[in-house]
C-alpha cells in the first residue's frame, strides 16, 4: 500500500511537471541552430517503432526530442540494449554509412555503429539503431532486436 | 560554456567527490565519478575508436550548442541551484585523503537556517530537479506510465543526485522526520516564501509559467510524498549517514545544522552530477544519430 500510495503521488507529481515543461517559455531564444529541423514526424509515431515489452525482456522510454526518440531493453535488472530511432533529415550525413552497405536486415540497408552498434535504414530516412549496453548482448542479438522493431510503420512516413 | 568544458572541469577530488562517494552504498558502483568529455564519450558508449569518438563528439556539441533542444537550459538550471560559495573555505580542507576536516574552525563562518527556510531550498532543489529532468530527456514515452518508467529508473548519476538532496537538504539538517517537516511545511508556504528563497531566486527565470510561485506551490505538494519516502525506501538512515560523513569530517552531531549548511555552502554535488548527467543523455543521443 505504501508503494502503490508513492507512485500515485509520484505521478501526479510527474504529471503536473510534464504539463508545465511541455509548455513555452519566457526565456527568448538564440540565433537559429546549426542543425535542420524539416518537418520531422512526431514523437508518438517514432514510439510506435520500438519492440514491445513481454514477461522476460522490458522496454523502458528514456529519452524523447523531436526527430528522435530513444528507449532501453532490459532483462530482468540487466541493461541490455538502447534504441534510437532517428529522423535523419536533422542529420543527413548519417545516411552516408548504408550508400554501399550490402547487408540487410529485415530487407533493409544495414551497417555497423562503432563496434557496439548495428543500424538500419528506412525509407532512406529513418535511422533504427541497437547499440548493446551489456557484453551479454551480441551483434546477433542486435540483429534480432533491430528486426523485432516495428520498421514497416516508418516506410509508409 | 561549452559541454565539453564543463566536463573537462569536473574534478576528479575534492569535498564534492567525497560527499558524493560516501553515498555510495545507496547503489553501490552505480556512479562513477567521470571526468573528462572524450572519457565520458568513451564511458557511454563503449567505443574507443578515435575517429568514432570525435564523430560522437561532433554531433553532441552540435545539438548542446542548439539552445532549443534543451540540454543548455538543464545546465543552467544544475549550475543555478548550488550554492557553494568557495569563500568559507571548507571545501579547500578536503583534498587530504585520509585525513579528516575539522569543521569546529569553520563555524563562526556558517549560518545554519531555520527548518522552514531549509525545508523549502530542499523542496526547490526537488522542482529544479524535475524542470531539469524534463529539458535533458523530453517527455519519454506515450503515457504517464511510459515517463514514470523513466523517472523511476533512476541510476548512476541521477541516483546519486537524489540521494545527496536527500540526504544533505533533507535527513542531515532536518532529521528523520523530514518527511514530516515537509507536510507541515506545504501547509503553511505562501508566495512570500517561495519569494525571499535564494535557491528560488536564482533559478526562477529558467522554471516553466516564468517561475510563477503558483507552480512551485503546487510542485511542492506533487512531489511531497516521493521526497517523504525517498530515504526510507533505500533504506537510508541519519546514523548511517553521519556515521560514514565521520569518516572524513569532524562534526559534534549537537550541531547538524551547521554540518549541513557547511556542506551547503562548500559543495555543488547539483551542478556535478547535473552535468554528467546530461552530458550522458546528450552522448546517447548523438551516437544514436550518427
Amino acid at each position: 500500500m505504501k508503494k502503490l500510495t508513492l507512485l500515485v503521488v509520484l505521478l501526479g507529481g510527474v504529471w503536473f511537471l510534464f504539463r508545465s515543461c511541455s509548455g513555452p517559455t519566457e526565456i527568448s531564444s538564440p540565433p537559429p541552430p546549426a542543425i535542420t529541423r524539416p518537418e520531422p514526424p512526431k514523437a508518438v509515431t517514432l514510439n510506435s517503432v520500438f519492440p514491445k515489452g513481454s514477461d522476460e525482456f522490458k522496454l523502458t522510454f528514456t529519452q524523447e526530442k523531436e526527430g528522435f526518440a530513444q528507449a532501453e531493453w532490459s532483462k530482468g535488472s540487466t541493461k541490455l540494449a538502447t534504441i534510437a530511432i532517428t529522423d535523419t533529415n536533422t542529420n543527413p550525413s548519417a545516411r552516408d554509412k548504408f550508400r554501399e552497405a550490402s547487408k540487410k536486415l529485415a530487407g533493409y540497408p544495414a551497417a555497423a555503429v562503432g563496434s557496439q552498434g548495428t543500424a538500419v535504414l528506412v525509407a532512406d530516412r529513418f535511422q533504427v539503431q541497437v547499440r548493446s549496453t551489456s557484453p551479454a548482448f551480441s551483434a546477433a542479438d542486435r540483429d534480432a532486436l533491430v528486426a523485432k522493431c516495428n520498421l514497416q510503420a516508418l516506410a509508409g512516413k | 560554456m561549452m559541454i565539453d568544458q564543463l566536463v573537462d572541469q569536473l574534478p576528479t577530488e575534492g569535498l564534492t567527490v567525497r560527499a558524493l562517494q560516501m553515498l555510495d552504498f545507496v547503489a553501490p558502483g552505480q556512479w562513477q565519478n567521470i571526468t573528462g568529455f572524450d572519457n565520458m564519450i568513451r564511458h557511454v558508449t563503449g567505443e574507443t575508436d578515435p575517429g568514432l569518438v570525435a564523430q560522437v563528439r561532433a554531433r553532441a556539441l552540435t545539438l548542446y550548442g542548439d539552445a532549443d533542444q534543451g540540454y543548455q537550459r538543464a545546465v543552467s538550471i544544475y549550475q543555478l541551484v548550488d550554492s557553494a560559495d568557495a569563500k568559507i573555505g571548507l571545501a579547500a580542507m578536503a583534498h587530504k585523503i585520509g585525513e579528516s576536516i575539522n569543521l569546529l574552525s569553520f563555524l563562526s563562518k556558517v549560518t545554519p537556517q531555520e527548518d522552514k527556510a531549509q525545508t523549502l531550498d530542499l523542496v526547490m532543489k526537488a522542482v529544479a530537479e524535475g524542470v531539469a529532468f524534463c529539458y535533458t530527456n523530453g517527455f519519454p514515452g506515450d503515457s504517464i506510465g511510459d515517463f514514470m518508467g523513466a523517472v523511476s529508473a533512476y541510476e548512476r548519476e541521477n541516483l546519486i543526485r537524489m540521494s545527496a538532496l536527500v540526504v544533505y537538504d533533507g535527513l542531515v539538517p532536518l532529521g528523520p522526520d523530514y518527511g514530516g517537516k515537509l507536510v507541515d511545511a506545504l501547509q503553511s508556504f505562501s508566495a512570500a516564501d517561495i519569494e525571499g528563497n535564494a535557491v528560488y531566486q536564482r533559478v526562477k527565470g529558467l522554471l516553466p509559467q516564468g517561475g510563477a510561485t503558483s507552480f512551485v506551490l503546487e510542485s511542492v505538494g506533487a512531489m511531497q510524498g516521493y521526497l517523504g519516502g525517498f530515504a526510507e525506501q533505500r533504506g537510508i538512515t541519519l546514523d548511517g549517514v553521519l556515521g560514514r560523513l565521520s569518516g572524513f569530517i569532524d562534526f559534534s552531531e549537537s550541531k547538524l545544522d551547521y554540518l549541513a549548511a557547511a556542506l551547503d555552502m562548500s559543495t555543488n554535488y547539483m551542478e556535478h552530477t547535473g552535468i554528467q548527467s546530461v552530458s550522458r543523455s546528450l552522448i546517447e543521443r548523438a551516437v544514436g544519430e550518427i
